[in-house]
This record gives C-alpha cells, structure tokens and sequence, in this order.
C-alpha cells in the first residue's frame, strides 16, 4: 500500500538559478526508482534536434550520468499562447521520454504550472508533483555525511538523496561551458564567474611539485638515517622512546611525508586530512616562531636560567624540610623510629648527591637552554615537549624516591598478603595458579607469624613515605599531562575542517532541510531544498587526525588499585594517564 | 488549511498543536510549549541578585556582584539559546521524508532530516523515567546492513510532551531484542505514517 502512495507522488528537482532561463527543454536525469527527476540544464530555443542528441551522448560518455530530455519549459513573459503550447507537445514525440514533464511560468508569477504527459498510461489518474528547488552550486561543491566508502557502486541503493547529489556533482563538466561560448546549443545552468587566476597561486602550483620532491627525498634520508643500525644500541633507543621530543618529532616527520608524497589523493576524506595536516603544522610552526622571537628578545633566555636553578634548590630544600618533619612525628603519628630514622637518611643523602649535580650542571643551563630554545622553530608541540622533557629530568630526585617508596611499600604487601595466608593454613599453589590448604610445622607458623607482626608493624612506616612521595610524583605527573594535552590538542584538532565549516558551512553537509515555500490551489507544492551543515562537534569527531599517544588509558578504579598494591605507575611514556 | 487545538502536556502545561497541510501529500505539525514566563525569570534574577548581594555584605567585595550580574546574562543566554524550546514542528513530504525541527527561544533551529526508505516505522513507546513511565512518540530508523533490525530511535515532541531531554539513542545489540519485544506488544498501536496519518493524533492525545 505505501508503495502506491509513493508513486502517486512525482518529485521534481529544479535549480533555482534556471528560474529566469529563456523557454526550451529541460535536460537532466530521470530517476525511475525514486519517481524523481533532476534537472540539470535548460536547453533554449531555436536547436536541432539531432545535436541536442549527440550533446547528451557527449555528456553521458564523459559523467557517466544518464543524462536525456526530461520536459519542456515554456516562460512566457506575456500571456500563453495556445501555439507554444501545441508545440511543446510535440516536442514530447521527438524526444521520446516517459513521462514527459511541462513547466510553465507565466509573467512574474512564482507559481508555476506544472504537468506530466504520459503516452502509455496505466493509470490515468492524476499525479501528484513536488517541485523543490536546490542550489546548483552548493548540492554540487557539498560532500555528503558519513561519506560512502565505495562511490561509485553503493550510490546507486544508497539513500535518495545521496544519489541526487552524486548527480548533480558528476555532471559538473556539463556546467564548465561558458555562458559565452557559441556553441550549437545554447544552455542555462549555474555559471561561475570565471575560474580566478592570480599569477602568486599559479607560480606556486608550479613551484610545489619540484619542492615536494625535495622535501621526499630529504625525508626518505633523515629516516633512513633514523632507522640506520647505529641508533638501535640498547642505551640509545631506550631513550629515544623515553623523550617525548623524539616521539613528536617522529610523529611531525609522518605528516610531513604525508604532505609532499606526490600520490593524489583518491578520496574527499584524504584530501581533507591532507589539509589538515598542512594547516596543523603551519599553525604550528607559526606560534613555534612566534615563541621563538619572544624568547630571543631582552635576553630572556638567560633571565629563566637565571630562575631556574633557584627554583630546582628550592625544591630540593623544601624536599629536605619535608624529610625532616617524616623523621620526626609527622602529624602526631607514633612511627618506628629505627627504621624511619633509616629511610630518612638515605632520602636525605640522595637529595644531597641531587644538588650536588645541580650545582654541577649550573654554569652550562644557560647554553642548554639557548640550544635548546631553537628547536622552537620546529612548532610549539617540539617545544612543549621539550619543556616536558625539561620538567621530567629536574624531578628526577621525585621520581626516584617513588620508586623507592613504591617498592618497599609493594614488598611489605605483598609479603603480609602471603603470610596472612600462612596465617590461615593456606598457601599459593604456583602450578595450579590457586589457594590451596597446606598443614605448616609449628616452627614454620611460629616465624611466620613472628614475621607477619613484624611487618605488620613496620606498615605504617613505609606507607607514610610512600603516601607522600606517591602525592609528589602525581603532582609532577598532572603538570606534564597537562603539557601533552596541549600538544595533543595541536596535533589533532582539524582546523581546515573547522575552517571550512565556518566559512564555507554547504561544503561539510549532514544532510538536507525543506522549507515550504508559499503556495496556491491547484498549483504544485513549492519546496526550498537547503544544505543542513554538520555541527562542529561531528567536524571534530569525523576529521580528528590520530596521534602517536594511542596509549591504552587506565580507568580510574584500575589506577587506584595500582596505587594501592604499590605497582609502578608508568611514569615515563604513559604519562597522560592520570589526564583522563 | 490550518487548525490550532489546545492540550495539557505530560507535565500538566498547556501546549498548542497546530496542524497545516500544505498539499496532499505534506502536511505540518507544530507543537508550541509554554513561552518563558516573566514572572518565573525575574524570580530567579533576584533570587541570585539577593545571594550575591548577602555574598556581599558578608565578604564586603564588590567583584561578587559584578560576577552576579555575569552569571545571570551569560545563563539567560545559555538557557535561550540551548535549553529552552519554543516550538517543535514535524514536516511530513510524502513519498520524500520526515523533518523534525526544534526552534529555540532565541531563534535558533535544528532540523534534521530522515529519509522515507530510512524510516522503518512510527511507534509509541513506554520508557521508565525517574518514578515513572512516560510514553512517547517515535520514529525507528531502518538499519542498512539488516533489514529486521532498528538502528535508531529517534523521539520526536519530546521538550515538549515532557519538559526533558530523551536524547536520541543508538540500539546496541542486547539492547535491540527487548525493543523488538516492545514494539511487538505495542503491534496495536502501532501505525504506518503513509497508510495513516493519524498517528501524530493518539499521541498528543496522551496526557
């Protein structure tokens, strides 16, 4: 039943930019499964039949779209006359459609007549006829969400829409004829103005290619460089993969390949992500520079040196005022004084072996850092990580203690856990991976409950210096999480994208929105075809370029269960994962 | 052409269902909730200009009331422009498709599209909201890759029937069986837009 309401209904498709063509013959493609045709062109009079004919052949071989005479228009500025009309008529036996569509626009009147000739009827009744404008220009320059993976096939039983866009996007060599040209046939369709030439654009089309082959062949030798045997050493590749400079500067390496690799790219999804890139780093590279030139000026370079090592002694001594309030009674608490008095010196000499190199490394932080600030040109995400790097080599001392800390603390647990079970009669059965019952000596449960209070004891202890240096290590861990937020954020955000979205909001199209038109009895329902533009976040989600820190994150509950047991918090790589 | 007729929402506020039909085979429904009430606006105002100046006889800093004033623009604004909903309006072409659009107080409309061959079919359905079970109107989106299978719910007048927002839910696997069992139960009530256009009736009739 609802397959006969649909094809009562005839859907006509009608540039606007055709409202004021002269009258003739509409052109365009005859869609049977929908019920729907869309025009494309309107052919004016005078023209022989023969070429028009031929034209269309021409037309079909180049777009592949079945492009044949729809109809006729009639848009007579004065009255109708009954000759024309008999006329267009006749038209309908030379080109042989089926059916034949008749639109006729009378003087100014918005309101167009409209009706369909069928020779071979099967149902005489009347149908029903929609006519909805669109924009030609931008249903043609529009890239339809989600976009399909297989153009060429799948548009065909995709949804209707898509396929009257894939329409009107194929036959755009039907529209580059210019409005000038003396052809045979005379055409009105949507014109540009004329494709814009500037001689700056056409000597840089001309100078890329030579430049991106360049640059490929610079890239094929620094990673060939990268990958040489020489770096591959144990103590060398350990920390490349430990620096996050060296993994953003891997990363920016990629994308430049992907930018100067002369491969076209196949498909609208890998333009834009070409695009993006290339927009990504420039924007990049620019607030690098802009960086760069403030650092440079006023010998600010030197000024933060100046502050730096400052600041790291004073880290250091407040690390050592902290050290002393844990030896004493932090808080009131009643600790093990033996072995709180242990683990205080040896924290308190590692924090003097620290500053000692500090002091060491004091005269040379200010050529470091001139170096180092010069690697700023390669883009504010090098520099951030950089700065990243920076922060992870001066907490060194932290990141050490947690270490320590989180050992001992792990050892304790677990040894109380396997003795708890000792405890009970019970003991971990290592080949069946399971608690098995097991009857101990007197002498084995004697020391091993002796063992367990002892360590039972010593818990506190331990947990305290853990608990402090762990809430250390977070601290330093959320300050270089935030950083590489940042540079994820600089990396990843698809800003041609958002850009085109902003300016050129028809090009990234969701879908289509109707708009009903004012409108008069018995005159066919007038519909006003717009372009629903994708909302920003869907511009984000769909264009997002990926980005190297692909780390799987830990859940918060996973991470507070690590915390707990003692178990190393990867400090190095992983370092977002605290970020959520 | 057009009629207007007057309910009670869900929520016992008055809206207004106007129906136009623009030809044969499109018609529009419009239901236009309650419109932002002076009387509820200035209380909230001065309930926050009150705090703030209690704020700020306690703490004596005038920066409490300048930030007062900054909330209360920046929150109207929010409230018009993503929250409130003034009118949601169903357009149904015939033979081309459904179209929901939901125009704010500030003016802005989201409108979305839905093609007939996606439309697999219109139901109302019952969902557990809060205490209560709430009925409501909506359309079931086709799933491409299986012909059986609904891949979307979209709820439709859903500001206006109940004030809150159902949003539109992606059925996942274990989720699609009990809403395949549900929209057998509810087989009865269940109507094909093109075959009647009724459909929009029962459920503003649902109060």
């Amino acid at each position: 039943m609802s397959l006969q309401v649909t094809a009562m209904v005839l859907k006509v498709f009608f540039p606007s930019c055709c409202s004021s063509a002269d009258s003739g013959i509409l052109i365009g493609r005859w869609i049977s499964e929908q019920n729907s045709a869309v025009v494309l062109a309107v052919v004016h009079f005078p023209f022989i039949p023969v070429q028009v004919k031929q034209y269309l052949g021409e037309v079909q071989r180049v777009t592949k779209v079945s492009v044949s005479v729809l109809g006729s228009w009639s848009n007579s500025k004065q009255e109708k006359e009954e000759s024309l009309s008999e006329f267009l008529e006749d038209l309908g036996t030379i080109f042989c459609h089926e059916p034949w569509i008749q639109i006729s626009k009378e003087g100014d009147s918005k309101f167009w007549s409209c009706s369909i000739l069928q020779k071979h009827s099967k149902n005489p009744q009347e149908e029903e006829i929609i006519l909805v404008y669109y924009d030609q220009r931008k249903v043609m320059l529009s890239h339809l969400h989600p976009p399909l993976d297989t153009a060429g096939q799948r548009a065909e039983d995709a949804s209707k829409l898509s396929a009257i866009f894939d329409t009107v996007a194929r036959s755009q060599v039907l529209f580059m004829t210019d409005r000038y040209d003396e052809g045979p046939i005379k055409l009105t369709h949507w014109q540009s103005d004329g494709v814009e030439a500037s001689i700056i654009v056409e000597l840089l089309k001309q100078a890329s290619v030579p430049a991106c082959m360049l640059l490929t062949f610079l890239l094929s030798l620094l990673s060939g460089i990268c990958r040489s045997r020489v770096l591959k050493f144990w103590p060398l590749s350990f920390l490349w993969s430990k620096l996050s400079t060296c993994e953003q500067l891997g990363h920016r390496l990629q994308h430049l390949q992907v930018i100067s690799s002369n491969k076209k790219a196949q498909n609208q999804n890998q333009l834009m992500r070409k695009a993006n890139i290339f927009v990504s780093l420039l924007i990049d590279v620019a607030l690098g520079i802009l960086l760069m030139s403030w650092l440079y000026r006023k010998n600010r370079i030197g000024q933060l040196a100046d502050t730096l090592i400052p600041v790291a002694d004073h880290v250091a001594e407040e690390l050592q005022d902290l050290l002393q309030w844990l030896m004493g009674a932090p808080a009131g608490l009643k600790m093990n004084r033996a072995l709180d008095q242990v683990l205080g010196r040896f924290f308190l000499y590692h924090i003097h072996l620290w500053i000692s190199y500090i002091h060491l490394l004091s005269p040379f932080i200010e050529m470091i850092l001139w170096y180092v600030g010069l690697s700023a040109c390669l883009g504010l995400t090098v520099a951030l990580c950089i700065l990243s790097d920076i922060v992870a080599l001066l907490t060194f001392h932290i990141y050490c203690f947690y270490v320590y800390g989180a050992r001992l603390y792990c050892l304790k647990i677990y040894g109380l856990s396997s003795l708890w079970r000792l405890f009970r009669g019970k003991k971990w059965n290592v080949l069946r991976q399971r608690v098995d019952s097991c009857s101990y000596d007197l002498d084995q449960l004697f020391i091993g409950t002796l063992l367990f209070t002892i360590l039972l004891f010593l818990l506190p202890t331990t947990a305290l210096y853990y608990l402090v240096f762990t809430l250390l290590r977070l601290l330093v861990v959320i300050v270089q999480g935030i950083i590489h937020l940042v540079v994820d954020l600089i990396d990843s955000l698809p800003l041609y994208s958002l850009i085109l979205r902003l300016c050129r909001s028809y090009r990234l199209a969701a879908g289509v929105k109707f708009r009903v038109l004012e409108q008069q009895d018995g005159k066919p329902l007038r519909l006003l075809m717009q372009i629903n533009p994708l909302s920003y976040g869907r511009v984000v989600q769909t264009y997002r370029l990926p980005t190297y820190s692909c780390y799987p994150r830990d859940s918060w509950a996973s991470l507070c269960k690590k915390l707990f047991l003692g178990e190393l918090i990867y400090p190095w790589k992983h370092k977002g994962d605290k970020q959520n | 052409m057009a009629e207007q007729r007057r309910f009670l929402s869900a929520a016992g506020v008055p809206i207004a269902l106007r129906r136009r039909q623009h030809s044969a085979s499109c018609r529009e429904l419009a239901v236009r909730g309650p419109r932002l009430q002076l009387r509820s606006l200035s209380a909230v105002t001065s309930a926050v200009w009150l705090a703030a100046y209690g704020l700020f006889a306690l703490s004596e800093n005038s920066m409490v009331l300048s930030a007062a004033i900054f909330i209360t623009l920046i929150g109207l604004i929010i409230y018009l422009h993503f929250v409130k909903i003034d009118q949601e309006s169903l357009l149904v072409i015939g033979s081309l498709g459904i179209q929901v659009t939901s125009s704010y107080a500030s003016g802005k409309e989201s409108t979305t599209f839905i093609e007939m061959a996606q439309v697999k079919d219109v139901v109302i359905n019952e969902a557990i909201h809060m205490q209560k079970v709430i009925y409501y109107l909506c359309i079931l989106l086709q799933d491409p890759e299986d012909p059986q299978g609904v891949s979307e719910v979209v709820p439709l007048f859903q500001f206006c029937f109940h004030g809150n927002n159902l949003s539109t839910g992606r059925v996942d696997s274990s989720r699609k069986e009990e809403l395949q069992a549900t929209i057998g139960l509810l087989d009865r009530s269940v109507q094909k837009l093109s075959r009647d256009p009724g459909a929009e009736e029962d459920s503003s009739s649902i109060k």
